[in-house]
């Protein structure tokens, strides 16, 4: 999809386990446009054992992205803290609206749990905020490739933070971007094995160049990029390396 | 657009496999002898060979075997699932339980150290237990010592009890329901556990693994 500024796609896939286990994909993204320019995207992590992950994934990114995009019409930050108010905020609008819907259908709240990752591009730089182990990689002008939050791991390799546990705020990172962005992906854990060294928090840079030179030569025809985004993330080599559900958002800035 | 940049598309190889240890703390004392550890044997080498048969299972699994009877013994120290061969066990000597279970419990720290120093992500680790006796060294501070843990969330640790094991003792021992096998079946029981192990070995971020019941090898009493 191409909106003033920006040209970005998206796709998320079942993984290969859940496809087994007819389980579908728990992933979520959703994305919102500022007349003013700043673009918001978010991915949403279902966690595996949660019986309603797909809808409390689907709630928590919708909620959170609206939540933002209603601060930022009143008000842009210009500095790390302020920034900082306003995540905090879109994640707590968004845990509420997740809690609440919990609640109307009678159902524990942890059947919902997830995992968020929010990221705001706008003219100058990002913003990202993090609960859990999804993850947000920008390329700034200069070249640089970096993870913005490092993603959040418990003792076991099946455990992390989710918005809902009942000091999910709590575990909430914010980080600030001040170098003008070229390129962005969020992507869900189900990737950060094949696109980060983990332990470091380092992207792996033959992972998101070959992605961003195809983001660069799509066209506007978002089902076509969208399917090719999709066929790239179910391809035998990658279900050979991870059976997780897999979301991938990828951004271009657009010369202007 | 061009799809061909997909195919150049690199992935990173410095991300260690995540390690699911499972330590095997098995009753070899002299009252084994005969059929039940012939029959237990049998059980190792099927569970190797189910293991073995998924290959990601055999990537992350590690086994440890630490036999009891004629003293402690480490068997065979952790060693990933691929690479895994069981060897037969021999019994003879006593029940030092407590002495076992401890020692277990120390190799698993020792363990999670060596994993947190290479960056190494791991599961929680499991101690199964299987005994046909009664302890007959102190095995009430071990009792202590695995309640404690396993309200940690450091260990999960299951105990099962063959012929005329003493449940009563094993029920105080883990927080776990023991459970009692069905004749000298060890060979349903380790394709369970291996079974249960690949489950677990395949689970995501964040899952609680739901076990399939233990029928076919247990009877509940």
């Amino acid at each position: 999809m191409t909106t003033a500024g920006w040209r970005w796609h998206g796709a998320a896939v079942a993984g290969s386990s859940h496809a087994r286990n007819a389980t579908p994909c728990q992933d979520a993204f959703a994305h919102a446009q500022l007349p003013s320019g700043e673009l918001i995207i978010g991915v949403a992590d279902g966690a595996g054992s949660a019986l309603q992950a797909a809808t409390g994934a689907q709630l928590l990114v919708e909620a959170a992205v609206a939540a933002t995009a209603a601060s930022l019409a009143k008000y842009r930050p210009r500095s790390r803290r302020a920034w900082q108010v306003v995540i905090k905020a879109a994640f707590a609008t968004a845990r509420t609206a997740v809690l609440a819907h919990a609640i109307d259908n009678g159902q524990p709240t942890r059947d919902y749990a997830a995992t968020l990752v929010l990221l705001i591009l706008h003219e100058e730089g990002a913003a990202c905020g993090l609960v859990g182990d999804c993850a947000a990689v920008i390329l700034d002008k200069r070249g640089e490739l970096v993870s913005l939050c490092a993603p959040q791991r418990g003792e076991y390799a099946n455990s992390t933070n989710f918005v809902i546990q009942p000091n999910g705020l709590d575990q909430l990172t914010v980080t600030c971007w001040e170098q003008e962005i070229r390129n962005a992906a969020l992507f869900s854990d189900g990737l950060a094995t094949l696109a980060m060294n983990i332990r470091e928090n380092q992207p792996f840079r033959p992972f998101f160049e070959p992605l961003f030179a195809f983001l660069a030569t799509s066209d506007n025809d978002e089902d076509k990029a969208t399917t090719a985004l999709a066929a790239f993330l179910n391809s035998a080599r990658v279900n050979a390396r991870t059976h997780d559900d897999k979301t991938l958002v990828l951004v271009q800035r657009l010369p202007s | 657009m061009s799809e061909q940049h997909f195919d150049l598309v690199k992935f990173d190889d410095s991300n260690p496999e995540a390690r699911c240890p499972c330590i095997l703390l098995l009753d070899t004392s002299g009252s084994m002898s005969g059929a039940a550890i012939n029959e237990l044997n049998a059980g190792l080498a099927a569970f190797q060979q189910e293991l073995q048969r998924d290959d990601l299972a055999a990537l992350r699994v590690e086994v440890a075997i630490i036999a009891f009877g004629d003293g402690v013994k480490v068997e065979q120290d952790f060693i990933s699932a691929h690479q895994f061969m069981a060897k037969p066990l021999r019994a003879g000597g006593n029940t030092p339980m407590g002495t076992a279970i401890n020692h277990a419990l120390d190799r698993l720290r020792v363990r999670k150290e060596i994993y947190k120093q290479h960056g190494i992500a791991y599961y929680r680790p499991w101690v199964f237990l299987i005994t046909d006796g009664a302890p007959t060294d102190d095995w009430r501070s071990a009792a202590q010592r695995v309640q404690r843990e396993e309200a940690d969330k450091a260990v999960a640790f299951f105990a099962v009890g063959v012929q005329k094991a003493d449940l009563k003792v094993l029920q105080q021992i883990t927080a776990r329901q023991p459970l009692r096998l069905q004749g000298l079946n060890f060979r349903d029981m380790f394709v369970w556990l291996s079974q249960s192990l690949t489950t677990v070995s395949h689970s995501q971020v964040g899952q609680q693994v739901p076990l399939s019941a233990p029928s076919g090898w247990s009877v509940i009493e």
